[in-house]
């Protein structure tokens, strides 16, 4: 992860010095790699989609999986923050600025994903002036905007109230509501997939639910590598058992993303019909790997977290991280996968347009994973990422978003 | 006011998969380079014109495939902006090239695999002409596309190009609404089947089986 | 996909499920999607309208392909941008294909013939490298040469060369008056003439390959197609057979793939290629032993019950027994009274011979000896024939089960039958007897001269009233025509027909002969013989890339012709409709430019209008009422009524005896030849193998495949072979072969393989199709030499011809195949 990295490496100057020149360069190196992404969408909207890997059979890639993946992280962290507050709970050693912030960078990112993927981004604003509100992906950008606002709004109450303005009330009333939204944020990225009968893999009341869980699963993993990090930099402190509490909880929603995996699974292979397709394509199949990487990577980050002994700092961190590999897996499975098993497969014309790679037969285009990323794709991703990065930074440099005793 | 159903009808006992009808529809709507709105399928082996099974015990055949304008449609649902919809009038399903963002929610949403198109560059003309007919809309980079029953065609009271030029008098096209028309004549008469009905689309493309 | 490997297994099942899962009871549907609506149907019609800046005219697509459709071309801002179908008079006549729907691409082609090419000095043929050269210099450059080396040489020296790349007449005269008025030779292109020889020294000569009408099929109880891929070859006959189909007819196909239409038929029938003729013999073996003959027609429409002599082998005349021959009407051509001498027959109950016009009741099955003179009956003859190949018998020849031949002659027994022979059973050293066969079997049961009885190729209607004399008037030619096999010899050793015949100078026209015509090699190692070769074209094929002058031709709208029928009896006239495009000339132009720098310029016609009026208006053609000045005013006209052309009425045929003539008295040569006739052998239909594409041949344990083409949808013969609208469906060579022989030869599908043999090879993807018989290859035809990675397929194809049909054996060919290793 880009900004992790950032962040640790300028984590890596002295408690004393944080914020200092190795942050400042951390900010220059993530403006350069933004620009630089900027240059290269520009390169992808002039020279045409066709540099990037999508075509016609699979028509989404790489920036829609960045997409669903940032939705989960940012609302997973929006959850972890909000709900100590909301529910008037003790919180996780008031990293809840910290992790607001994520979650803002995160959805900001979420949107940057969306907007690449526009062939017509000049025409964005058609989304407000003829906005078809029976659309999922209308739902998804009303709701993901109203969710940025929200999380800014509660991370400006925050601020105030720990700056002694404003009440208590007012912000658990506000972080009711961003919990609230963070749910919804989810559920309708996933109801974009979820709702369409066209993919037999993403057609699935489950999908919703599910989204949310793996939402919970990055959102606290990254959370957890973050505060981790920043406590070592020395950017804040932050007793262990808040870590411990948070591993848990880890540790729980994994095995409920993990849970909702078989069920979905087992309802899919049991009737033995077309459903069985979906399984082996996942079990066995081109996305196999990603598959395994996925349980296996959770089922790890269970045992970490559930063995006491295994909540070391180093091991938390090696689990946090596999989750948040697993869940991207889980996110690759599901857009791949949403094409990887077309409806219609009968041999037809094939022109560089059809399918990624389009050399041969159908069949053969379907043999591996009909899609993957084109280097461009991976560079405006880098990009995309930079400009995380460099937003997450200016928070820590610019941002009072270290815990004090208000903090949750 | 009463609206009409348009739609085709393609006899599979008559379709041999010459992909004339792909062609004519290629040609009348200036599809780019790469771009094909109406293609032929074979139900077969693994390459046009390859039959399954084991020689000799052998079976093949065709399927036309384009866009369904489906009466209950997925892809209308699904856009952000509107740019596809379902025409009231006629059932057609449009789709508006000046408005369409590119987001491509239409393609992922249409059950038809590859029957919606998107313009993954500068549309490739190698011949430097515009074919067709004069009134079809310029083709945009970045958009999506597909069939759109001749639009332009139906304008003037024509029928779509694809119909007429077929070699084996296969394809028809009228009213489904209108039960006197010869579409809902033939499938009264003929047992026919839908693509995909379990989508629960409702094509208004009927095979004749 | 079929899948069986695939990763997700079971995936087409399916989607097969999925899409067939539909299929939905009428009640059903009427029940549920009929609200009751009226009055709303705003009927939309066919045809085209012209949008503003529009214009539409009609011209006609004329490739060799039967087809001969009517097209609208629409001319927007002077450029061609569509061509759509134009009707017939009558609708079942109205066609068009994915070809003649591409003509913009073929005339915009950015890789057009655009100026008249010199082959850059010092460059060898066919390296490529070319300089632009006036028509002035084009031209002067062609007469000076031809004249030269018809001075050199002899008029011999220079050949007329073409093919059938244009079917617009005022190209293949315009030229013809030209060589004919140089005396100049002509390369024969042998091409596809086997089934017509074969047919036609049956029933007699009625022009080329004639058949019932199409419309006709649908009367046919049992339609036989014998390697013929109509769907693809002949699409505009597909629609007739639709129609026949739903009509309850049913079709056989016999044919070792798997085509198309041999998925569309109730019984497909695998037969070893080349066997064709085994088969139809032993189909007439079941016939004859089960007494299905019909034997009114064999004794009154047949030459059955002739005598043949045992000691020469004609028919025994009148005159053999002393009676003198009488004289008979005046032979129009001749003038002189025509010489009856009737052949002889044995009536029933009587020892003495009778002629056998009204001869009641004759002799089907006998031998006599008469006045010391043995004879059998032809019908005697052919039955000694066919006893050899009972089904068990004819089953190890042509792999077909007995049961199924005895099934086949049930169903050919079974009338009205229409037996439609393609050119695939004919491409082989032995097509002619294929033909020959199958005319036979047709004759056996009765099957002519009435409604869905028919046995033919296909009908071929040409148009009999334009004056096809205006060519050969230019000049008594006393050159001959050359067969392309027998060319390589004869520019090699400067001989042809035992005497000095130096061919120095050639001019390709309407043609690609170095991409369609056999045994590329051979013909390549000869042609550094020909001092000069010039094509005239508007693509760079094959030919025209080894020529050393190459001439841009106006393509078909760019110049006026007219057309004389295609499969619909229907005169057409093709306008100019654009001017031409870069420096191109219409080839009556070239005509006369040429003609005229000859000093020939008064054996042309000076204009085009001037031709057509000569041509056109005939007494002939008055009497269809077929004028060029009505031509020109309504495009099309027709010659004959809209009945369905039905063959042979009455069973009457065009032979000497106006019999069915299965047992040929006099057979001949079937053009110029070199080679002798197995006289002896052509009476009678007679199966003899393939002269290389059988098991007994030698180098079969080497080549153990029969290479086999087959005419695609996406090009005619080898033109659009650069079209892009048709190469985006077929970008490039390819060779289909029987997935389980691929996997035994460890070639992967989509592989580039090599094809080869003794004679060269080709290289071109694999392509897995459970279509083809094992042991077989089969490639789609004519793909150009560039297209390939390396060689082409007619390096493979061997120049064996049988003199009976001159004709080349495009399938009569073995090889192996191999993973191409990149060299």
């Amino acid at each position: 992860m880009s900004e992790t990295t950032q962040a640790a490496q300028a984590a890596k100057a002295p408690a004393a010095k944080f914020g200092g020149k190795g942050l400042n360069v951390g900010i220059v190196v993530a403006a350069i790699v933004t620009i630089a992404g900027l240059v290269l969408w520009g390169v992808q909207l002039s020279g045409g989609f066709v540099q990037t890997g999508m075509r016609n059979l699979d028509s989404w890639g790489l920036y829609i999986t960045m997409f669903m993946f940032l939705v989960g992280l940012s609302a997973g962290g929006l959850i972890i923050s909000s709900v100590p507050r909301a529910f008037g709970m003790k919180g996780f050693g008031g990293i809840s600025k910290i992790a607001v912030w994520t979650s803002i960078c995160c959805t900001v990112l979420a949107i940057g994903f969306v907007v690449v993927d526009l062939g017509q981004p000049l025409r964005l604003w058609e989304l407000f002036a003829y906005s078809n509100l029976g659309s999922p992906l209308m739902w998804d950008i009303i709701v993901l905007a109203v969710y940025l606002i929200l999380s800014i709004v509660y991370l400006w109450a925050t601020l105030r109230f720990e700056g002694g303005k404003g009440s208590e009330k007012a912000l658990r009333v506000i972080s009711v509501i961003a919990l609230v939204t963070a749910v919804l944020v989810h559920s309708v990225t996933a109801w974009i997939f979820g709702l369409q009968q066209a993919h037999e893999l993403w057609h699935t009341a489950l999908l919703a639910p599910w989204f949310v869980s793996s939402a919970l699963v990055c959102g606290v993993a990254l959370v957890l590598v973050v505060i981790i990090a920043l406590r070592r930099a020395g950017y804040m402190e932050l007793a262990q058992e808040n870590v411990v509490k948070m591993v848990k909880m880890l540790g729980a929603f994994v095995c409920i993303d993990l849970y909702f995996f078989a069920c979905d699974l087992l309802t899919s292979a049991f009737p033995g019909g077309s459903g069985t397709g979906v399984v082996n394509m996942l079990v066995a199949g081109p996305l196999a790997p990603f598959f395994w990487v996925e349980v296996i990577g959770c089922a790890i980050t269970a045992v970490i977290a559930f063995v006491p002994k295994l909540r070391t700092n180093p091991l938390i961190v090696v689990g946090s991280l596999l989750a948040i590999v697993g869940i991207f897996c889980k996110r690759v499975q599901l857009l791949v996968g949403g094409f990887q098993i077309p409806n219609i497969d009968y041999a037809g014309v094939m022109t560089p347009y059809t399918v990624t790679d389009a050399t041969g037969s159908l069949t053969n285009a379907y043999r591996g994973m009909v899609y993957w990323p084109q280097p461009i794709e991976f560079s405006i991703v880098l990009g995309v990422f930079g400009l995380g990065a460099l937003l997450l930074l200016l928070g820590f440099k610019y941002l009072s978003l270290r815990p004090t005793e208000k903090s949750h | 006011m009463a609206t009409q159903r348009l739609g085709m009808i393609v006899d599979t006992k008559r379709c041999v998969g010459c992909s004339t009808c792909a062609m004519m529809c290629k040609s009348e709507n200036n599809e780019p380079e790469g771009i094909w709105w109406n293609r032929v399928l074979t139900i077969g082996g693994e390459h046009l014109t390859t039959p399954s099974g084991t020689y000799p015990n052998l079976t093949m055949e065709n399927l036309t495939v384009s866009c369904q304008h489906c009466n209950n449609p997925a892809c209308v649902k699904v856009c952000p902006v509107g740019a596809t919809y379902k025409d009231e009038e006629t059932g057609v399903v449009r789709q508006d090239y000046d408005k369409c963002i590119g987001c491509r929610m239409c393609m992922s949403a249409c059950p038809y695999t590859g029957v919606r198109s998107f313009n993954w560059e500068e549309p490739k003309y190698p011949i430097g002409i515009d074919t067709g007919d004069a009134d079809v809309p310029k083709h945009q980079k970045h958009v999506v596309e597909k069939c759109t029953m001749c639009w332009h065609r139906l304008a003037k009271g024509l029928q779509p190009a694809c119909i007429e030029v077929c070699p084996g008098r296969a394809r028809h096209f009228g009213d489904f609404n209108d039960p006197d028309s010869e579409v809902s004549r033939l499938i009264r008469e003929r047992e026919h089947m839908q693509l995909l009905p379990e989508m629960g689309t409702n094509p208004s493309v009927y095979y004749l089986v | 996909m079929s899948g069986t490997d695939s990763s997700q297994g079971g995936l087409t099942r399916r989607s097969f499920l999925k899409t067939t899962g539909a299929i939905v009871g009428t009640t059903a549907v009427a029940g549920a999607a009929y609200p009751t609506l009226t009055a709303l149907a705003e009927e939309r019609q066919t045809g085209q309208s012209a949008s503003s800046e529009e214009r539409i005219s009609q011209g006609i697509c004329r490739p060799n392909c039967f087809g001969g459709c009517r097209l609208n071309v629409h001319v927007r801002d002077g450029k061609v941008v569509k061509t759509s179908m134009a009707p017939y008079p009558d609708e079942k006549n109205n066609r068009i294909c994915l070809r003649g729907i591409s003509h913009p691409w073929r005339i915009y082609d950015p890789e057009r013939v655009k100026y008249p090419m010199r082959r850059a000095e010092g460059t060898e043929r066919g390296a490529g490298v070319w300089e632009r050269i006036s028509w002035d210099d084009a031209i002067n450059e062609i007469a000076d040469t031809f004249m030269r080396v018809q001075e050199e040489y002899g008029p011999q020296a220079v050949a007329k060369w073409s093919v059938s790349g244009n079917r617009g007449m005022i190209v293949q005269e315009s030229y013809a008056t030209l060589f004919n008025a140089m005396n100049a030779s002509s390369i024969g292109p042998g091409v596809d003439m086997a089934n017509a020889y074969g047919t036609a020294r049956v029933t007699g000569w009625i022009g080329i390959w004639s058949s019932n009408g199409p419309d006709d099929l649908v009367n046919a109880k049992n339609i036989f197609l014998w390697g013929n891929n109509l769907t693809s070859a002949q699409l505009q006959e597909w629609h007739f057979v639709a129609d026949a189909l739903e009509a309850g007819s049913r079709l056989i196909v016999i044919d070792p793939i798997y085509t198309q239409i041999a998925a569309k038929a109730d019984l497909w029938v695998p037969v070893r290629p080349g066997s064709d003729t085994a088969l139809t013999l032993s189909m007439m073996n079941v016939i004859v032993k089960e007494d299905l003959v019909d034997k009114t027609f064999l004794r009154d429409h047949t030459v059955a019950p002739f005598l043949v002599r045992r000691d020469t082998g004609k028919f025994l005349r009148m005159s053999d027994l002393g009676i003198e021959p009488t004289e008979g009407p005046v032979n129009s051509a001749t003038g002189k009274p025509t010489i009856v001498d009737p052949v002889a027959v044995m009536v029933d109950g009587s020892d003495a011979p009778v002629p056998s016009e009204g001869a009641a009741n004759p002799v089907l099955l006998g031998t006599f000896t008469i006045q010391g003179i043995e004879c059998d009956t032809a019908y005697r003859l052919l039955c000694d024939e066919i006893a050899q190949y009972p089904p068990e018998t004819a089953c190890d020849l042509c792999e077909v089960p007995p049961e199924t031949i005895i099934e086949l002659a049930h169903y050919a027994a079974d009338g009205p039958v229409t037996h439609r022979c393609g050119w695939g059973s004919q491409a082989y050293d032995n097509g002619v007897h294929t033909a020959h066969a199958g005319a036979t079997l047709a004759g056996l049961v009765g099957q002519y001269g009435f409604p869905g009885a028919s046995y033919g190729p296909v009908n071929l209607g040409v148009y009999p009233g334009f004056n096809t004399k205006l060519s050969s008037a230019a000049g008594a030619s006393t050159s001959k025509t050359v067969s392309i096999m027998d060319l390589p010899e004869v520019l090699n050793t400067g001989k042809f027909l035992g005497k000095e015949y130096p061919i120095k100078a050639a001019f390709v026209l309407e043609g690609n002969p170095l991409s369609t015509a056999t045994n590329t090699n051979a013909l390549l190692d000869a042609l550094p013989n020909l001092e000069f070769l010039v094509t005239a074209d508007s693509a760079m094929t094959d030919t025209a890339r080894y020529s050393d002058l190459v001439l841009p031709i106006a393509q078909w709208f760019e110049c006026e012709d007219v057309f004389g029928g295609r499969q619909a009896n229907y005169v057409v006239h093709n306008p100019k409709i654009i001017d031409p495009l870069y420096e191109s000339k219409p080839d009556s132009e070239i005509v006369r430019l040429l003609a005229d720098k000859m000093g020939l310029s008064d054996k042309v016609f000076q204009s085009d209008e001037e031709w057509m009026h000569a041509y056109i208006d005939t007494p002939a053609g008055e009497k269809f009422g077929i004028t060029y000045d009505k031509l020109k005013e309504a495009g099309v006209l027709g010659w004959h009524s809209s009945d369905p052309v039905i063959r042979w009425e009455g069973g009457v045929f065009t032979t000497p005896s106006k019999r069915l003539e299965f047992y040929v008295e006099t057979p001949t040569l079937a053009g110029a030849t070199a080679k002798k006739l197995d006289v002896e052998r052509e009476h009678l239909p007679r199966f003899f193998p393939p002269a290389e594409a059988w098991p007994e041949n030698e180098k079969y344990s080497e080549y153990p495949f029969t290479l086999l083409s087959e005419r695609s949808m996406y090009m005619v013969h080898s033109q659009w072979f650069g079209t892009g609208w048709l190469r985006e469906l077929d970008p490039e060579p390819t060779v289909k072969i029987n997935p389980a022989q691929a996997l035994e030869k460890g070639i992967d599908d989509g592989a580039y393989v090599e094809c080869y043999n003794d004679r060269g090879r080709c290289v071109a993807r694999a392509v897995y199709s459970e279509a083809i018989k094992p042991g077989t290859l089969v490639y789609p035809k004519n793909w150009q030499r560039h297209q390939h990675k390396a060689g082409s397929w007619s390096e493979l194809s061997s120049s064996v011809y049988d003199p009976a049909a001159v004709n080349q054996s495009f399938m009569d060919v073995l090889c192996d195949v191999k993973v191409w290793d990149g060299e």
